[in-house]
């Protein structure tokens, strides 16, 4: 019998997949704020760096779901918000910010050398873990761009179907950057693929008054587990997703492979 | 020459010895002092590298001093203890006298920036460090992102459309640019959201501050029938702390202009009764309005602001509207009559001219701990609709509609500690004395309305539960003075001249529960009503109206919901009077006094799957709803008219509501196809002449799309559309509707072509076909965008179908825009 109960809870625990709360993970050192651009359409995001564990995330999907899940006065405001995305379409700063990774949260942790991505993409709550990836760079030393006041060299790097050419700064010597992207001696400050597909750019980097590392989950969803590979297949059909839940330009996804 | 290599470990510690992970170990040249290779330690904070001979290491990590090693040797592993560092950062540092740096305030001297070619303020900004101006609308992006307010002289009056002052106001003007950055333009706010948004000040030269800027866009087309013209100008002027906008519109392409003046959607607005007197035009509900709306239409626009000091501001709205729309149709209407049906066809002709003023007072104070919106808006609109019907019945109709609103909304949200408590209050008063002649008859009504919702809202959570409350009162004072000339008194009492007030006060709780897998939600709604018609004493009572939901998540992928509530329907004011009410040709209305309410029970479930590997999304809700109404609606023929009333007996009704939305991906050209169905069934009781009639409607409503793109932006989209309505007494009515989109990207250019097909029954098995096609093709530059549209093709100038409803179904033939050439240019100065 209680092997039965053992295995059923093994059971549920294994199809209902994650579903963990809202909770800190340490304090940051340091948070850095990226912006992205994708054709048209712009998104901005939050690099939260601890000790031993980083994350990466949509700011505009930060602040609407933490404004959404606060409380009801708050949650007006952001339904307010929402409602004028719609009604001035030609302001351009209103309008809903979007990016072919905005709805992906990114969690490394260094002392197991894991990364997670949850993705809550058109109502469907996917989370997967891989082992934090590496770049092999290809660093020119000679170009020198100066990026919010921080000397950055160029490197380059195919990287998951992508030809990716990043900045970055010895100044703050972290060995990462936006997305998945990282492994150099020093943080990415600006990063571009495959010329104009995706953008991101550092614009302000702040290391005092920062909220602690923290996995989110403000709706307390749970997410389904799979693996890279499943993750990817459906992500390379973003038309596939239905109409009412688009919020993406239909272009593949960030990694191709 | 090889160079010797070696590989060099070790460990990299803090000062208690405890492993740092992350920390970048590069190795350098001797000579050159280049990076020639590097590494990072790992969990346990190790690293092992190739090393040549004429090298050195530094260790460096975010929050450490940054350490040389040198005289590397292989023999032994390197220990590395790190000091610590406070994390400083590098200040941007600002050369020259062009940038002023102010705490979070930059600005930029235009001067120093601006070339002689620069025209625009728009092209001096492109030149500026950081920022980024799109010529096309005028965006500003600064460090890469778009500006989240545009302030001149510290007002944002364009809201916006600041695009237009960006790429129109001349540089020379222009004094300096400030940049703000996070800037929250709500303060109240700054603690619960987390903002990085950055804004900019337009600082004007003392003397440039009475400037008229200026803009255009036009278009001329021809239809068949007359020429066709739009066009849209656009001024402004800016003087510091007051500034002044104008806008001008008009067309005749079948846009309706004073639409936009009024905002979509408001989470804050009071519902007002609809007109008594209501005449029914020919409408063509099931095409777009372009298609269907003969017009010609002025707006002009005037919009003042003006600053007090740092938190406060006054912004004045005028908008004047001139419209004038026409409408013909024949439509033939059959009563379902226990004794026999009865059939009126009627050729309709009709013509609306509208006159529009509104005005609008806005005050806003933001400051840290309080926020305060009041917003006073006056709209007065005076309509004349002439509405001439021949056939069965011919008449005249001519009705006149003015309508009087002033509209008070107010907005606080202030901070206690970490909580943050709103206040709302919208008050309106509302008055129509309007009138509609047919023929001999004549009815003149005059209404007049105060309405008043005011309530506070406030939360706190405790653990996995939170619990909101919003409490208020809501009241309203209709009142009422009708009079009715020509019609036999025989029917009924002519004149009237009563009110009916009520007032409410609610709780409203709320209660939410978040656990694991299951949320729950409690809204205990609990009023006190007082209601009173001025003819009779009046009642009380206090009602409660629960409802309750539950969210089941079951997988990730599976979401069940079920969900039941019990509510009392609020009276409709407008139906307390005595007298008869001439409503238009056709119908006169009776009131019916009693305060016995409408009451309504409703269970709902859903089912949400969500299997995205298999690109299959599928939402089902499903409703059942029982409500018992103490009244049932009556129909008496008498002459030529209808009276419609209610008599004080129970009916029941129950529906059953249906709704799935279902779609899959599709590997075929990057394909994706949609599904959505309706499904609805009533059942409803009618007195007509005396006789109790039940009656039974159903509606099914089914669409499929198939959205294919081959290629880039190339775009292939169908849609097929299939609706079936019946009803007890009449004939089941299909209708079907196909839809075709292409579109064509050839750079510069693009073409866009679309056709519609309707295929509607008429009577039973006898269908009518409708073709609608456009061409449009539209080419873009940098100053100027080109669009040549050609609107309906085939020049298919009637639309038909078929409504029913509530024992009566109609049939319309009316007349729709007919073939349209039009030409319209964007061109930027």
């Amino acid at each position: 019998m209680k092997r039965t109960n053992m295995l059923l809870f093994t059971l549920t625990a294994w199809v209902c997949g994650f579903a963990q709360e809202t909770h800190v993970i340490e304090p940051a050192i340091l948070e850095v704020r990226y912006d992205s651009w994708q054709e048209e359409h712009d998104d901005s995001y939050i690099l939260r760096i601890g000790k031993t564990a980083n994350q990466f995330f949509s700011y505009y999907r930060y602040r609407t779901d933490s404004l959404m899940f606060t409380s009801e006065e708050t949650s007006k405001i952001a339904l307010q918000e929402f409602i004028d995305t719609n009604d001035r379409s030609e302001d351009r700063s209103k309008r809903l910010k979007v990016s072919t990774i905005g709805r992906e949260w990114l969690y490394q942790d260094l002392t197991t050398d894991k990364l997670t991505l949850y993705s809550d993409y058109a109502s469907a709550y996917n989370t997967y873990e891989e082992d934090i990836p590496r770049q092999e760079w290809e660093i020119s030393t000679d170009s020198v761009m100066t990026i919010l006041g921080m000397e950055c060299h160029k490197a380059t790097t195919m990287f998951r179907g992508r030809l990716w050419e990043v900045w970055f700064t010895e100044e703050l010597p972290i060995s990462l950057g936006p997305w998945k992207l990282g492994g150099l001696p020093g943080l990415i400050l600006k990063a571009t693929a495959d010329k104009d597909f995706i953008k991101f750019t550092a614009i302000s980097i702040k290391s005092e008054h920062l909220n602690p590392v923290t996995y989110y989950n403000w709706g307390n969803e749970k997410y389904y587990q799979m693996d890279r590979a499943k993750f990817l297949r459906y992500k390379n059909r973003p038309r596939t997703i239905p109409y009412a839940d688009k919020v993406l330009p239909a272009k593949p996804y960030i990694e191709l492979e | 020459m090889a160079v010797a290599q070696m590989r060099i470990t070790g460990t990299v510690t803090d000062k208690n010895g405890d492993p740092l992970t992350g920390a970048i170990i590069q190795v350098r040249s001797n000579s050159t002092n280049k990076m020639i290779r590097f590494g990072k330690t790992d969990a346990k904070g190790v690293f092992s590298l190739e090393v040549a001979a004429d090298s050195y290491l530094e260790v460096s990590m975010l929050g450490f001093k940054k350490q040389r090693i040198n005289n590397l040797s292989e023999n032994k592993p390197l220990r590395i203890v790190m000091q610590e560092e406070a994390v400083a950062l590098k200040e941007v540092t600002v050369k020259a006298s062009k940038v002023r740096e102010r705490g979070d305030t930059i600005t930029y001297n235009v001067s120093t920036f601006a070339d002689q070619n620069d025209r625009s303020i728009g092209d001096v900004l492109a030149r500026i460090p950081g920022f980024e101006v799109n010529k096309q609308n005028g965006q500003i992006k600064y460090e890469g992102k778009p500006i989240s307010k545009f302030y001149i002289e510290g007002l944002d009056m364009l809201g916006g459309k600041y695009g237009v002052t960006t790429n129109s106001l001349p540089q020379v003007d222009v004094g300096s640019v400030q940049v703000m950055r996070n800037h929250q333009p709500i303060r109240v706010l700054e603690d619960f959201t987390y903002t990085d948004e950055a804004a900019v000040n337009i600082r004007m030269k003392e003397g440039a501050k009475s400037h008229w800027v200026t803009s255009f866009n036009g278009g001329a087309g021809i239809s068949r029938h007359t020429g066709l013209w739009k066009f849209e100008g656009f001024g402004l002027r800016i003087k510091s702390n007051l500034q002044t906008m104008l806008t001008y519109k008009i067309n005749n392409t079948g846009q309706d202009i004073s639409k936009e003046t009024t905002s979509l959607f408001s989470l804050d607005d009071l519902e007002s009764s609809s007109d008594y007197i209501q005449l029914s035009p020919p409408t063509t509900p099931n095409l777009a309005e372009s298609r269907t709306l003969f017009n010609r239409s002025h707006a002009a626009t005037l919009n003042t602001l003006k600053r007090f000091n740092e938190s406060s501001q006054m912004n004045v709205q005028m908008i004047y509207n001139n419209h004038r729309q026409t409408a013909e149709g024949e439509r033939q209407t059959i009563y379902y009559l226990p004794d026999g049906n009865r059939i009126i066809d009627n050729r309709k002709d009709y013509l609306q001219k509208d006159n529009e003023l509104y005005s609008l007072v806005k005050y806003e104070k933001n400051s840290a701990s309080q926020y305060l919106k009041n917003s006073l808006s006056g709209d007065f609109s005076w309509s004349h609709q002439w509405l001439n019907e021949f056939g069965t019945n011919s008449h005249h109709q001519f009705v006149r509609k003015p309508e009087y609103d002033i509209k008070d909304n107010l907005y606080i949200i202030r901070k206690y500690g970490n909580r943050l408590i709103s206040f709302y209050s919208n008050n309106c008063i509302v008055s129509r004395p309007q009138s509609l002649s047919i023929d001999s008859l004549y009815q003149h009504i005059s209404q007049q309305q105060y309405s008043t919702n005011t309530y506070a809202m406030a939360g706190t959570k405790l653990g996995k539960f939170s619990l909101s409350l919003k409490a208020g009162v809501n009241a309203a004072l209709h009142r009422l003075e009708s009079d009715a000339i020509g019609l036999p008194d025989t029917i009924g009492q002519m004149a009237d001249n009563s009110s009916f007030s009520f007032a409410r006060i609610y709780v409203e709780p709320r209660l939410t529960y978040k656990g694991h897998s299951i949320h729950l939600e409690l809204t205990p709604t609990t009023e006190y009503l007082y209601e009173k018609y001025s003819k009779d004493d009046g009642h009380h009572q206090m009602l409660f109206a629960p409802d309750l939901s539950i969210r089941w998540y079951t997988t990730p992928r599976l979401r069940l919901s079920l969900g039941g509530s019990s509510s009392v329907e609020s009276l409709d004011a407008s139906r307390f009077y005595q007298s008869l009410i001439l409503q238009n040709f056709q119908y006169i209305n009776r009131g019916y006094a009693g305060y016995l309410h409408n009451h309504t029970q409703a269970i709902r479930g859903g089912i949400t799957y969500n299997d995205a590997l298999k690109a299959l999304h599928t939402i089902l809700s499903v409703s059942r709803t029982f409500s018992t109404s103490p009244y049932t609606p009556t129909r008496q023929f008498v002459g030529d008219y209808i009276i419609r009333s209610a008599v004080e007996q129970k009916s029941k009704s129950r529906s059953w509501q249906a709704n799935l939305i279902t779609s899959k991906g599709l590997n075929l050209w990057n394909g994706v196809v949609n599904l959505r169905a309706l499904y609805m069934n009533s059942d409803a009781m009618m007195m007509q002449n005396g006789v109790m009639t039940d009656y039974n409607s159903q509606i099914i409503n089914a669409r499929m799309g198939l959205d294919f793109s081959f290629w880039k932006d190339m775009h292939l989209r169908y849609g097929i559309t299939f609706s079936h309505k019946s009803m007890d007494y009449s004939q089941a009515i299909d209708n079907w509707k196909q839809d075709l989109s292409i579109i064509i990207p050839i750079n510069p250019f693009t073409i866009d072509l679309r056709g519609e097909y309707y295929r509607n029954e008429i009577t039973s098995g006898n269908y009518k076909d409708f073709f609608l096609a456009d061409i449009k093709a539209s080419y873009k530059s940098k100053r100027l965008d080109l669009t040549l549209s050609l609107n309906n093709l085939l020049n298919r100038d009637t639309y038909s179908y078929v409504i029913t409803s509530d024992l009566t179904s109609s049939t319309s033939t009316n007349r729709i825009r007919g073939r349209e050439l039009l030409l319209t240019a964007y061109y930027m100065l």
